[in-house]
Parts: structure tokens; C-alpha cells; sequence
């Protein structure tokens, strides 16, 4: 027989790692995983640590001489400051529950990425350097001790987790990964151990007011050209107002909407629905360029940038006398402002409570912080007919809607944008209930990990939202992926392209942007896109 | 490897009680002492650990929302969500409810299957929810039961527990349903770790100890009621009890030693609990994803350790950009001409 | 019996046999999970595998139409290309088709004499090999474009020609 043994030839070839325990398994940093590490100017110039030029793939991480005694005061430290870090060290019990839960785990298969086995890497360090079971027990109470290789191992997978939170909610108890990697991402940038992609963005926004480092004349310049494009296709143009001292609202909204399509075509939702709301009601919102950023960098470095970071926009607020704080589609901006904003830099006594000029409408849920997501905004003037809407203007799309993981898991925000969508397009379909509200999975690249290099691994973790894609896609029709972040309109633009190329991402006021009829505009003959309105493809 | 040492390690206290109580007689030290201390050690070491956790701080108001918020427009409003999504103190108890009497998080492993043939099946991986309940239910039970020792005359709805807990009748005495169910899933527990390789990969020592230890304890006491050689006689066991409950210790003849290694298997849980992954008992109602109401929009809540941050302000950035601002007609607090002044005062005062 | 159909009759064995190989090139733990997890949203690995696995089985013995062929060597080579294999582990899901088979009806192809037709057999494998290794690289190729564009985003190279952009710390 020509072929006899044909396993032969592959018999050599085999991925399985023998059956050791995990603390033995070494460290295998594989390139399309991991992020570039930090440059040593931005770190300079917020202050953080250890700033040098480094790089993981070498053998020296250039550790400052105390790293170990930093590392675990620093643990001892937020112990005391963080219940939920200390009583997640403590009460694991394994179950399991979590395992499957993860993006990355179920897209790449490395054991490692299990939430749970996430949470041990640095829960084994608190048990054999802290308590002490672990100091007198060590691997027996499931303790290590914390050497560089282990440091390293943490660094590797913690910048592996987009802080989603989906583990947390299949956790019988509510153990938070996300919790547990900001705090051990807090304890890397003790040492400078930030990757680059975070602290460039982090710098930025603290100096020129976004991640970007877009300067004022520029952001200005960039919503100008967003103008225009709407002048041409409207017959309108938008006047936004920059800074201005006395204007009612202040509207701040991540940077990446200003920057990187698709968010500019929400951008330019944005513009068509303030000008708008001018024409009609009244109402005078102006953008700032000095908080020109929603999203927060110093979420993903430490608790301390965040705050600094996020200070601005109270700040500006109070600079500009304004009423209240309407902010923009954005994912972990909203977890901050949600969750973080109120205990850290509030509360703001110079603002008033919430109330929608035009419906009236108090937005009592919001009374200490002060800021509204514009979409329960426009969700609430939609609901009072206070809205000219035609929705036609949308029915080449087919859409279906990806939760970003921070307003479903950190506010709870699921009806607001379904209810927006169904207002402004007619052909709207869920993906599997598994795979969205709470249960919705992550785009892949949150956290700041939407760099170029970590590719792969992005596109293993964005697979299982992919696949709930085209299971709508399959079944539906789908080509639109509509969303409220900015990290998603970049990362699952990138998805998509890659896993179903036939299906586009777009911001919820695109299409309102789309939808909206505003007063004296030309007939559209195309959408924001430029592309061709529904019935109108033969003019073209 | 884990588990086996694990094992040795459950086998060796057996061999301990069994020589200490038997070989060597000193069933004081088992009877008496080495509970006591457990007792001791469990209720300070709980306490501790309970008030270790609750000095630690929360800083910001972390829930995980697990469905629409209710703390949201009127128009959103959602009945279930109020358990899954509290925006109230009253809507989280009853989350934490659900949570520690119904294990809901557990329940969430709902599955969706689209089979090629284009139908929708809805299978679920609700084992582990199953048997986790039917485990802490059937341990809770035991031990209310074993409270007929410890108290004189029995409480009427021990009495009652016990009955319902004999009701099928099979074996002399009937079987207890609740002794039969937990060993079935203890078994669940500890095999789901020895097969699934993910479970292996992940399980600790510590999370083989316990399942050894609970499972040496069932079994230890279900010798005593059922099987002929290791067949206890209960009156000295109350007459032992009693002793205990009222200060007044005493060994009474008569005690078999299956006796002293159930009792002292049970003392040793009790004394590596509050050092042990066993503490999510206390854990779990401290836990902050979910035993806080979603209303940090809506209400202050201070962060006990806010402290002052060096902030980049709206001047530091006017002044690094106000000349490309005035250029682009942007407002700026302080027109170019002032600050040249400004700097040019400066420098002569540095002159 | 005929060849096709002895090698039909034997497909679930196959494909199990098959997908075991397959998902061992994974460590032990995530073997496994992408073999026994059924859910087609909580292991589209493991399904995305299992069911284009059935139907390049299945297209093998039909009029093995290229177009088809080409979708479902897709689903399962683009998932590897992004798993970090070699590119001959990632595709190696061809030869351990052929391994499969083999082993399971291997014995019965050597007592009937149907070499030739094994060797016809081993004609598709090689034809499917090939499409594996295109689509491998245009998965690979994609990868690489969208750094590359991500890299020279048009704004971005616009901005930073009108010196709009300035990086902090500089």
C-alpha cells in the first residue's frame, strides 16, 4: 500500500502540552498576542514609573532594583482600599463557571485565558507571598512565590483581558476579572510595565485633551470637514460652537468619533441632530476642545490617571457655566462616568439635575452626576414625538446590535439604543440571546488593547461575536452592525472585514443621523457615507 | 498529583483519630478539647475574616448589571430586571437572595443550539447549578439535624426535619435522603475535577481537601447509623453532646471509634474553614458586584480615600495652545497680547 | 460494496476520529472543550469545525463542486490562520482527513483491492490541500493589509502632514 501509516508524517506534531501543573507550564510570549511596551516619554509625562525603553521579547525587563517589595506593598495596599479585590483573592472556590465564559479563551483555547486561571496568576502571588497558609504551605495552599518569570506571565495575560466582565456574571459570587486585572494592571504600572498602545493615548488625552493628541485649531478643523460633508449632502450646515462660555450643555464624546471612521459618520449623527435641536428648540450645546475626550486611557493604567484624566470634564464644565453634561456613544466611558465619575472627582454642585429643555423630562437617575448618555436623551425626544424622523432613508440596512460590554454590564443600558434603533431603521434582528444584553460578548478590544500588533489575538476573541453575526447574517439578511462605542466601531470594523466581510459597523446616530429630517434640507440623494439613499442607486 | 495528596492527606487524620482516640485512649482530647478549639477557632477566625473584609474599603460602587437598569427612564422599566439589576437596597437584598439561597448566577449557563436543519434547540449545562444546590441543601439539612444531640428536649421541627428527611424507608433505621443525596453530589464535585481537563488543570489542593474531608465525614457517620461493626450507640454520643453544650464535659463510656474520627474530621473542617476557599459562605454577601443597588448616577457615594490628584488644567492647556487657538478663532480666557505683556513683565522681573 | 458508500456508512466514526486529531493539535483543556462543547455561540471553534468537517466530508463524494468546497475549507482555515499555528499545522486538518479515513476503513480498502480508487481519493486530498494552503494565505495576507492600513490611515497621514498631530512628552 502506498500510504500505509499515513499518521506517520504528523505523529511529530503535537500542540498538547504534557499534563503539568499550570505554575509549571513556562512562559511562551507568542508575537500577534501581546502589545508593544511603552514608550518612556508618556509615562514621563504623566508621572508614572519606571520609564525606559523596554521590550518584552527581551530577557531584561529593566525592573526597577525593589520591584518584588513594590509589587507585593502595593497588593498589601489595595487590600485595604479594594473589598472586591480582597474578597475576590479569597473566595474562589474554582468551579468552573467562568472557564468558558471568556472570548479569548474560546476563541484561542489557551487554558490561561479562563478567567479563573487569570485570577490565579496573581492570587497564587497573594497566597505564597501573602498569607499565611501559602508562606508556610506554599504550592500546597496554592501559593508561589512572585519571581520575575511569574511578573511576567501576569503582564502577558492580564493585558490579554478587555475587562468585560462576562466572567462576573456567571460567578455565583459576582468575582469580577475586570476588577481583578485593573487592580493587577495598577500594580504592572508600579514598575512601568504599561503597553504602548494605553499609555500613548493616556498622555495625550491628559496634555491636548484626547488620545489622539489632536490640537484644539485641528479638532476644530475636523468637525469643519464633517460640516461641509453634511452641507453637500443636506443643503445644511451645522454651526457647532467650540469652548463657548454660557452655552447650556456640554457635549463630550470619545475622540475616536471625531478620528477614525466609521465613528466620524456618527460624528456627523451628532452634528445634524444638535443642529437640530437648535433649529427647532433652542437648544444650545457646545463641544469642548480641552475635554475633547469621553474615553478614559487611565482606566486601563490606574485608578489615579483615571481620576486625573477624567477631572477634566467637571472642570470644563464649571469653566463654561454650562447646565449639564450630555455625553456621546462610548463603552468604558460610560463605566466610568457611570460607576466612577461621581465618587472620584463629584459631586458636582455647579451643574443642575438633568431635564430635557424640550420634553421636559427629568432624568432623575442622573441627579448627582450631572451627565446623560445621548441616547436616553434621544430616546426620551423620540418617545414624545419631538423628533421629524424618516426612517425609509435607512431600509438598505439590516441591522442587528452589539451591547458593548461596559453599558451592559456596568449600567445596564439595553433598551435605550434598541428602542433609538427601532425608531430610525425598519429591519432590526437580535442576535442569539446568549451572545447579547448581559451575555453579550466582547468586540475583542477593549481595555486598550486595539492595537495593530495584537491583531491575533483580537480576531480569536471578536470570533465568537462574529459568529453570532453571521448567524443573523445567514438567517437574516444582516449587513449592519450597529453599536454605542467607539472601540467597537474600530475593532469590529476590523472583525468584520476579516470574518464577514459583507457586514459593516456603524454608530446608532449614523442612523439617526440618517433618519433625521432637518428643517429646509435638500432632498438627500445619499446617505452620510455618500453612498447612494435607498431608490435613489440609479441617479448615481 | 494534587488530589492525591489531598487524599493522603484527609486519610492521615483519620489515622490520627483513629490512633489518638483508640490506640492510645485519650478520647478527652477528641471528645472534648480538640472540638472546642475548632469551635473557638472557627467562630474567631470567621469573625476576623469577615472583619478583615468589611474594614477594607469600597470605593466605587462596582455592580455587575445583569439585565435594563431600573434606575433608568420610566419608559424602560423592566419587573425582572429589579432582580438582576437593583437600582434600590430593597431590589438588592433580593438579588442577594436569589444569589445565596438559589445560586441564580450559577443558573445563568442557558445554551442555545442552531441545528443545521434551521431549528432551535435549547439544551443548558445546568449540572453544576444542580448539584452545587443539591449539595449545600442537603449539608445544611445534616447539620440542622445533628442539632438533635445538642439540645434536650429536640425541637419539634428537628423532629420534623428528621421525619420527612427518613420518609422513603428503606434500610433499619431509614435511610436519611438527605446522607444518600450528598454523597451522590459530592461525587459530582469531586469527579467533574478528576475528568474534565479543564477542571484538572484549574483544581487546587485546596479544592480537593474540603471534597475529601466532607465525603470522609458522611461516610464516617453513615458507618455509624448503618453498618453492623461500626454501629454507634447514640446515648452516650447525646450524653457526650449535652456535656459539651453545657460547659460540663464529660467522655462517657461506650463511644465506638468511628465516633471520634467523624467528630474529629468535622472539628478539623471547622478549624481549616475560615482559612480556606470554604469563606465564600461569608464571602458571597460581601461580594461588591453584587451587593450594591446601581444608583451611582443618581446618588453620591464618596470614596473613603479620595485624595487630591495633580491635574492638568484648563489654563496649563490655553497656555501651551493659545496662540494656535486664537488662530482658529477659538475663545480663549486670556487674549495673546496680555500674555505677551504678561511675559514680558516676567522677564524683567527676572532681570 | 462500493468505495464511495463503504466510506459514507462509516462517516460519523470518521468525523470523529477526525475531529479528535484535529482538536489535539489544542492543549489537553481546550481540546477538549472545543470537541464536547455542543453550543454553536459558546464554542464556535469547536462547532464551526465540526460542522464544515461534515460537509467537506460530504462534497468529497458529490460532484465536488469548487465554489462550496472553497467556503467550507474557509470556515475552518480562517479560524486557524489567527491561532497561532504553523502554517502546516494549520492547515493539517487535510492530511488528517485522510489519516481518518484510513484508520477506519483502511483495512477493508486493502482486502477489497480498491487501491485505485484510494488513489483517486488521495487526487482530492491533494486538490483540497492546496485550497487550504490559498485560503490559509489570503486570511494571512488580510491579516497583514489591515495592519498595513491601519498603519496608513488616510486621516491620520493627512493630519500628521498639516502638523496637526503632536504626541505628548515630545
Amino acid at each position: 500500500m502506498a500510504i500505509s501509516k499515513p499518521d506517520v508524517l504528523y505523529r511529530n506534531i503535537s500542540h498538547k502540552p504534557p499534563e503539568t501543573n499550570w505554575m509549571d507550564v513556562p512562559l511562551e510570549i507568542k508575537p500577534g498576542r501581546y502589545c508593544y511596551a511603552a514608550d518612556p516619554e508618556p509615562l514621563e509625562y504623566v508621572g508614572m514609573p519606571n520609564p525606559r525603553k523596554w521590550n518584552p521579547l527581551d530577557d531584561d525587563w529593566k525592573l526597577p532594583e525593589n520591584w518584588k517589595e513594590t509589587v507585593i506593598s502595593g497588593m498589601k495596599e489595595r487590600l485595604e482600599k479594594f473589598r472586591s479585590f480582597k474578597v475576590f483573592m479569597d473566595i474562589c472556590v474554582r468551579c468552573g463557571a467562568c472557564a468558558d465564559k471568556c472570548h479569548y479563551f474560546i476563541g484561542s483555547g489557551d487554558p490561561k485565558n479562563m478567567p479563573v486561571l487569570r485570577a490565579e496568576l496573581l492570587r497564587s502571588v497573594y497566597r505564597g507571598e501573602i498569607t499565611k497558609a501559602g508562606q508556610i504551605l506554599g504550592r500546597f495552599a496554592g501559593g508561589r512565590e512572585l519571581t520575575e518569570n511569574v511578573l511576567k506571565e501576569i503582564w502577558y495575560y492580564y493585558y490579554q483581558c478587555s475587562e468585560c466582565r462576562r466572567c462576573s456574571v456567571f460567578c455565583p459570587y459576582g468575582i469580577d476579572q475586570a476588577e481583578i486585572t485593573i487592580i493587577g494592571r495598577e500594580l504592572l504600572n508600579l514598575l512601568g510595565l504599561n503597553i504602548d498602545w494605553i499609555a500613548k493615548p493616556a498622555a495625550n488625552c491628559y496634555r491636548t485633551g484626547n488620545h489622539l493628541g489632536i490640537q484644539p485649531h485641528a479638532f476644530k478643523d475636523m468637525i469643519d470637514f464633517f460640516c461641509d460633508d453634511i452641507e453637500e449632502i443636506t443643503g445644511i450646515r451645522p454651526e457647532p460652537t467650540f469652548n463657548k462660555k454660557g452655552a447650556d450643555y456640554l457635549f463630550i464624546t470619545p475622540s475616536g468619533d471625531v478620528f477614525a471612521d466609521p465613528g466620524t459618520y456618527t460624528c456627523m449623527g451628532y452634528l445634524i441632530l444638535f443642529h437640530y435641536l437648535k433649529e427647532e428648540y433652542g437648544m444650545d450645546i457646545t463641544w469642548s476642545t480641552y475635554a475633547s475626550e469621553g474615553g478614559n486611557f487611565g482606566f486601563f493604567t490606574s485608578h489615579e490617571l483615571m481620576k486625573r484624566l477624567n477631572a477634566k470634564m467637571y472642570m470644563e464644565a464649571k469653566r463654561l457655566g454650562v447646565k449639564w453634561i450630555l455625553g456621546g456613544e462610548c463603552g468604558h466611558m460610560w463605566r466610568v462616568l457611570h460607576q466612577y465619575m461621581d465618587s472620584m472627582n463629584g459631586p458636582p454642585d455647579f451643574l443642575e439635575v438633568p431635564v430635557s429643555p424640550i420634553t421636559g423630562t427629568r432624568f432623575q437617575h442622573a441627579a448627582s452626576t450631572k451627565m446623560i448618555h445621548i441616547v436616553e436623551f434621544v430616546a426620551d425626544l423620540m418617545k414624545h414625538n419631538k423628533l421629524r424622523l424618516d426612517k425609509s432613508r435607512n431600509d438598505n440596512l439590516r441591522v442587528t446590535f452589539h451591547d458593548s460590554c461596559n453599558p451592559s454590564r456596568g449600567l445596564g443600558f439595553l433598551e435605550e439604543p434598541r428602542y433609538v434603533i427601532n425608531k430610525v431603521c425598519n429591519n432590526f434582528f437580535e442576535m442569539p440571546l446568549e451572545t447579547i444584553r448581559e451575555q453579550t460578548f466582547c468586540c475583542g478590544g477593549g481595555s486598550g488593547l486595539n492595537a495593530g500588533e495584537n491583531e491575533e489575538i483580537r480576531m480569536m476573541g471578536g470570533l465568537p461575536r462574529a459568529n453570532a453575526v453571521k448567524s443573523v447574517r445567514d438567517r437574516h439578511g444582516v449587513n449592519m452592525l450597529a453599536n454605542i462605542c467607539a472601540i467597537d466601531r474600530a475593532t469590529l470594523s476590523a472583525m468584520m472585514a476579516y470574518w464577514q466581510p459583507d457586514v459593516g459597523v456603524t454608530g446608532v446616530h449614523e442612523m439617526v443621523g440618517n433618519a433625521l429630517i432637518l428643517p429646509g434640507e435638500q432632498e438627500r440623494e445619499t446617505d452620510l457615507r455618500g453612498e447612494p439613499l435607498p431608490g435613489k442607486e440609479e441617479d448615481e | 498529583m494534587k488530589a492525591i495528596n489531598s487524599l493522603i492527606l484527609v486519610l492521615a487524620l483519620i489515622v490520627i483519630a483513629m490512633l489518638g482516640a483508640g490506640a492510645l485512649g485519650i478520647e478527652y482530647l477528641f471528645g472534648v478539647i480538640i472540638p472546642y478549639l475548632a469551635v473557638f477557632i472557627f467562630i474567631v477566625g470567621f469573625i476576623t475574616k469577615m472583619v478583615g473584609w468589611g474594614k477594607s474599603a469600597v470605593p466605587f460602587r462596582i455592580p455587575t448589571t445583569c439585565g435594563q437598569a431600573t434606575k433608568s427612564l420610566p419608559m424602560f422599566k423592566d419587573k425582572w430586571s429589579r432582580l438582576d439589576n437593583p437600582g434600590t437596597k430593597l431590589g438588592t437584598i433580593g438579588r442577594m437572595f436569589l444569589e445565596v439561597v438559589l445560586f441564580r448566577s450559577l443558573f445563568r449557563n442557558t445554551r442555545v443550539e442552531l441545528h443545521p436543519g434551521q431549528y432551535i434547540a435549547y439544551s443548558s449545562s445546568k449540572w453544576l447549578w444542580i448539584f452545587a444546590l443539591i449539595f449545600h441543601y442537603t449539608f445544611l439539612i445534616i447539620v440542622i439535624r445533628h442539632l438533635r444531640f445538642f439540645t434536650e428536649p429536640i425541637p419539634g421541627v428537628i423532629v420534623f426535619l428528621d421525619q420527612v428527611d427518613s420518609m422513603l424507608q428503606i434500610l433499619v433505621p431509614p435511610l436519611f435522603i438527605s446522607s444518600a443525596l450528598i454523597l451522590v453530589a459530592l461525587g459530582y464535585l469531586l469527579l467533574r475535577r478528576f475528568f474534565v481537563p479543564s477542571m484538572r488543570y484549574i483544581s487546587q489542593p485546596a479544592d480537593y481537601v474540603p471534597l475529601f474531608l466532607i465525603i470522609s465525614i458522611v461516610v464516617s457517620g453513615m458507618l455509624m447509623r448503618y453498618v453492623g461493626p461500626f454501629k454507634t450507640d447514640l446515648m452516650p454520643v447525646k450524653e457526650l453532646a449535652m456535656g459539651l453544650v453545657q460547659f460540663s464535659p464529660t467522655v462517657p463510656e461506650g463511644i465506638g471509634l468511628t465516633f471520634y474520627v467523624h467528630f474529629f474530621l468535622f472539628s478539623v473542617l471547622l478549624m481549616y474553614f475560615p482559612f480556606s476557599k470554604l469563606m465564600h459562605m461569608g464571602g458571597v454577601f460581601l461580594s461588591p458586584t453584587r451587593n450594591l443597588p446601581n444608583d451611582s448616577r443618581e446618588k453620591h457615594h464618596p470614596n473613603p480615600w479620595n485624595y487630591p490628584v495633580k491635574l492638568h488644567t484648563y489654563e496649563d492647556y490655553e497656555n501651551d495652545f493659545r496662540e494656535k487657538m486664537v488662530e482658529a478663532d477659538l475663545p480663549v480666557e486670556k487674549p495673546l497680547e496680555e500674555m505677551a505683556e504678561e511675559t514680558s513683565e516676567n522677564d524683567e522681573k527676572k532681570e | 460494496m462500493n468505495f464511495n458508500s463503504m466510506i459514507k456508512k462509516n462517516k460519523s466514526r470518521i468525523i470523529n476520529i477526525w475531529l479528535k486529531k484535529f482538536t489535539d493539535t489544542y492543549s489537553e483543556q481546550s481540546g477538549k472543550f472545543f470537541r464536547d462543547n455542543q453550543g454553536q455561540f459558546s464554542n464556535p471553534v469547536g462547532y464551526t469545525f465540526r460542522v464544515n468537517m461534515e460537509k467537506i466530508f460530504d462534497e468529497l463524494f458529490l460532484e465536488n463542486d469548487q465554489e462550496k468546497m472553497s467556503e467550507y475549507v474557509d470556515g475552518i482555515t480562517r479560524i486557524r490562520a489567527v491561532q497561532g499555528f504553523p502554517p502546516s499545522v494549520s492547515v493539517s486538518f487535510v492530511p488528517m482527513l485522510r489519516e481518518s479515513i484510513w484508520e477506519v476503513c483502511g483495512r477493508e480498502i486493502a482486502r477489497e483491492g480498491m487501491h485505485q480508487e484510494w488513489l483517486e481519493l488521495n487526487v482530492k486530498f491533494e486538490e483540497l490541500m492546496q485550497l487550504a494552503f490559498d485560503t490559509y494565505m489570503s486570511c494571512r495576507e488580510l491579516l497583514w493589509k489591515q495592519r498595513a492600513d491601519f498603519l496608513h490611515t488616510r486621516t491620520h497621514k493627512l493630519l500628521e502632514r498639516a502638523g496637526f498631530i503632536t504626541r505628548a512628552g515630545k
